[in-house]
């Protein structure tokens, strides 16, 4: 008798069943659709089928199926627990001789088959009618697959949403509650990364944003269920995420007051946390806002003076269901002075972050690069981004010391820089900056012109086994020779090893390309190396066999060079050749010296000249002279 | 027997029972009277276990009643609100009812159809408010509590419906021995069905007595003399009021019905009458001291 009342009662069962079957009902018709009808469907058109023949059951019908996962649960949690919410009823069934766990487990457990059953049913049809589609389309194995996450994921869903009910007392917000509590773990951390990037100056806040982060989101992860199968692992943590939520859930539901039906927050010691919480979350995501869209400090203070206080009184209005809370600014300005120290604390780096470097001698290997990608993926060779030798470690380790000592935000001309180190303890260390030209080029020079650095920008120069080279190809699409003979190759090779290496920095003439070195190996393998302007050992070896006419264009090839100054700065890209028929020209040349002279020096990079080369064959190409590279006859 | 022991209940900043205490014995009425907002209802969700106290003890039978379904079986809360489940009909409620109610008595359902006419096949949502008070009622005597607690119960029932309740109550009392707790802002409305009555005021009960007690204990007396009043008549008599209308005196006074009769008769009046008191007037002479003001605690 006593087990009877306390975990099944017949008249609360039947009662919870009639309230919130329906649910059943439109999940079974929802997949109902997305799958059986689909497949058949598809079955008239081979090619459809064709095209989903994964055996991923989440491929098909994907956005029905997902939308239904995604907000079934949470909707059922919100009918079952509605009890709760409203006054007359949460005094209602309060007043029944029914204990709390009673009630708690009786409505879980409906939710639960409610949420199986279809899923349950639709499998069984996916089963039966497996004999029936022209193509296997899945095994079994699949079905079993599809029906453990779907349940999986329907139940965690359900079980959070059931969780959040307890902390309130409005429907509505349980609703929102449940997608925040599913959002809020990975959101608050990029929230914080891309906060703290405009106060840590050096903050590789690329680095953090990894997409491990995504493995938290749950809706995320469901997503890659169409092309990804459910690991073990993340049914076991979604097992144990289900059943901790029924166990708060239950532990709160044992200590909440029944009179707090429609409150905001039912647990008075949470609602400080809720309205700090709240209003932290919006100063946020305000000051993250203004900074992307301005990168500006003083706009990134504004988005945090103004998003906090529009979350702050929205937290209030919520708390106290009225807009009338303009009364209670104390509590505020007590919040902005919290803050204000805490960023204070950031700003005055009490922590002693942006000044941190480790010593010389604890670093095993530095990392030097303009994006975060290669320090800390697994995937690529490693070796192409960090620096062992010692002259290297130092000359990133100076530079580095130089950005700590000089801080500076530049505007134009810049450059991302990103600054690891991997110490012989194991320790990671990383800072991301932004450089002006000048100072990078400053510091990159001597990094670039040593060998490891070539070693590790050209794989060539990793290479010691040629034999498997097919061709070379070099020059551009228009014009091009090819290396086949056993002995050129290996001349060549020879000679383009050995120019890499001789490379030196030219940083600040821009960009000068003849095309590209192509080189072919076997099993597919190619090596492409632009072909700069200034490799005169290739432009020798070329001249030398009488390939050069044939590699790239020369004065032969152009009628003329028309060389504009480019008062207006207008950027290269928005050149037409009917605005450099418009323009008065600087200067026409046709001398074929001269002519040449233009072709070396014309590049992409600084526009101080806009340089259009009028081919024989009717081509016009639009390239720019740089300050720091003109011909001579241009005054 | 209910035992409310020193209860006090807050609402966040509101404290809206304040150390009340007192006891309903079984087969006993209890009036709870009060103004809207005195805390009655917060008091009786307490007792139905409800709500839970913050201070003090509430027992029936000996036993706390929050959370304890052995005593929550023999309650039933009847709200001034009424809630029904969504779409039901009275036989789904009375299907719900006999799973819940081990008490619960089927024959006695379709007898009281004779009391209440309303067909059982209709949705409860669909009825007026009278009718919904009716099925409430219909549904709380079938499933035979031994407690039954209600809050404003008559509100919305015509005269001859009030009066098969209250019969229905008074037999169940009578019968059973059901202990009973009513609300009522109306004091006309529970005089002559409560035994005992409370009177709750911004949370604390501030006067407890039986009716019985107190008629008997408190009288209206007017007197007439030849010129004054001679002034030992008020000495040795308990007079909580007394007015002059022309050479009649009118005065409230407390004590023994015979006692006052033999000692006015000693003074020789002229004239002499010794009337009963509404309840409505014992409380506002009881409480006069007290310095309330009767219109404000009942409407």
């Amino acid at each position: 008798m006593p087990l009877k009342t306390f975990l099944f009662n017949r008249g609360i069962f039947t009662q919870i069943i009639r309230n919130v079957g329906w649910v059943s009902l439109i999940y079974f018709i929802g997949l109902f659709f997305a799958l059986p009808i689909h497949m058949f469907m598809m079955s008239e058109n081979k090619d459809w089928l064709m095209h989903h023949q994964t055996g991923r059951i989440f491929d098909i019908g994907s956005p029905i199926q997902f939308s239904l996962m995604f907000t079934l649960p949470i909707l059922l949690a919100i009918f079952l627990f509605r009890y709760m919410q409203v006054k007359l009823s949460a005094d209602y069934m309060h007043s029944l001789p029914i204990k709390r766990e009673g009630l708690f487990l009786q409505h879980i457990i409906v939710g639960m088959i409610v949420l199986i059953v279809p899923i349950t049913l639709i499998a069984g049809c996916l089963i039966v009618m497996k004999p029936f589609l022209p193509i296997s389309l899945y095994s079994l194995k699949h079905v079993a697959i599809w029906f453990v996450s779907t349940v999986t994921m329907n139940l965690l869903l359900f079980s959070g949403a059931v969780f959040v009910g307890m902390l309130t007392g409005m429907s509505i917000l349980q609703g929102m509650f449940a997608y925040v509590l599913f959002f809020f773990p990975a959101g608050i951390f990029i929230l914080l990364i891309f906060n703290l990037k405009y106060f840590l100056y050096g903050f590789a806040y690329e680095y953090y944003l990894s997409s491990s982060l995504n493995e938290m989101i749950p809706f995320i992860q469901a997503l890659n269920w169409e092309t990804e199968r459910i690991q073990p692992l993340e049914i076991l943590i979604y097992t144990v995420l289900t059943f901790m939520f029924y166990g708060l859930s239950i532990w709160l539901y044992k200590k909440r007051h029944v009179e707090m039906a429609t409150d905001a927050i039912v647990f008075r010691p949470l609602r400080p946390v809720f309205t700090y919480g709240f209003t932290f979350c919006v100063m946020l995501v305000g000051g993250a806002y203004f900074g992307q869209m301005q990168q500006k400090m003083r706009w990134v203070i504004f988005g945090y003076v103004f998003s906090s206080l529009v979350g702050y009184i929205i937290a209030h209005m919520i708390l106290a269901k009225t807009w009338r809370v303009f009364s209670r600014w104390r509590a505020y300005v007590g919040y902005v002075v919290f803050m204000s120290i805490v960023g204070l604390l950031f700003a005055f780096d009490l922590f002693g972050y942006k000044t941190y470097q480790p010593s010389l001698n604890e670093i095993e290997r530095a990392y030097f690069g303009d994006h975060i990608y290669f320090f800390e993926s697994d995937e690529i060779d490693r070796e192409n981004a960090f620096y062992y030798e010692k002259e290297n470690i130092k000359n990133i380790y100076l530079f580095h010391q130089h950005l700590i000592e000089h801080q500076t935000y530049p505007v134009n001309e810049r450059r991302n820089v990103v600054i690891g180190y991997d110490l012989k303890n194991g320790d990671r260390i990383v800072r991301e900056y932004t450089v002006s030209l000048n100072i990078y080029n400053q510091f990159y020079a001597p990094i670039f012109n040593s060998i490891e650095f070539k070693k590790n920008h050209y794989p060539i120069l990793r290479k010691t086994n040629f034999e498997d080279t097919l061709q070379i190809k070099i020059g551009s699409e228009d014009k091009f020779v090819r290396l086949q003979d056993r002995a050129d190759i290996e001349s060549f090779l020879t000679v383009l090893r050995q120019q890499l290496l001789n490379e030196t920095f030219n940083g600040e003439a821009g960009y000068q390309s003849w095309g590209t070195i192509n080189i072919a190996y076997e099993k597919y393998h190619e090596d492409s190396i632009e072909w700069k302007k200034s490799y005169h050992l290739i432009e020798q070896w070329l001249q030398q066999r009488g390939l050069l006419q044939k590699a790239r264009v020369t004065a032969d090839d152009v009628v003329e060079v028309k060389i504009i100054q480019n008062t207006k700065k207008i950027p290269l890209f928005e050149w037409t050749p009917e605005m450099l028929e418009h323009e008065k020209a600087k200067m026409i040349v046709r001398d074929k010296r001269k002519v040449e002279q233009c072709l070396q020096m014309a590049g992409i990079g600084e526009e101080n000249y806009i340089v259009g080369i009028y081919y024989k064959n009717g081509r016009i190409d639009i390239q720019s002279f740089s300050k720091h590279l003109v011909p001579s006859f241009i005054n | 027997m209910i035992q409310i022991n020193h209860v006090s209940k807050r609402f966040g900043e509101l404290e809206a029972i304040k150390d009340v205490t007192f006891s309903v014995p079984k087969g006993s009425i209890y009036g709870l009277l009060g103004s809207n907002g005195a805390g009655k209802t917060t008091l009786m969700k307490m007792i139905a276990g409800i709500y839970k106290q913050n201070k003090g003890t509430i027992t029936i039978d000996g036993e706390p009643i929050f959370e304890n379904i052995k005593q929550k079986e023999r309650i039933i809360f009847l709200p001034d609100a009424l809630y029904f489940f969504p779409h039901t009909t009275i036989r789904q409620m009375a299907d719900f009812y006999r799973h819940i109610y081990p008490k619960w008595n089927e024959e006695r359902f379709y007898k009281m159809q004779e009391l209440f006419p309303i067909n059982m096949n209709q949705k409860i949502h669909r009825m007026s408010k009278g009718m919904q008070r009716q099925v409430a009622f219909w549904l709380t005597f079938s499933a035979m509590p031994d407690v039954l607690i209600l809050d404003e119960p008559l509100d919305g029932l015509d005269a001859v419906m009030r009066q098969k309740v209250k019969n229905i109550l008074f037999q169940d009392v009578a019968e059973r021995e059901m202990t009973v707790v009513i609300s009522s802002h109306n004091l006309f409305e529970v005089e002559d069905l409560c035994d005992r009555i409370g009177i709750l005021h911004h949370g604390s009960l501030i006067i407890e007595k039986e009716i019985d007690n107190l008629k008997t204990n408190i009288h209206k007396v007017q007197v007439a003399f030849h010129g004054q009043a001679p002034s030992s008549f008020f000495q040795q008599m308990d007079v909580i009021y007394k007015e002059y209308r022309g050479s009649v005196l009118l005065c409230i006074v407390r004590g023994k019905e015979e006692e006052i009769i033999a000692h006015i008769q000693k003074h020789d009046p002229i004239l002499f009458d010794l009337l009963p008191l509404t309840l409505e007037e014992i409380f506002i002479y009881e409480m006069g001291g007290k310095g309330y003001a009767i219109e404000n605690i009942l409407i």
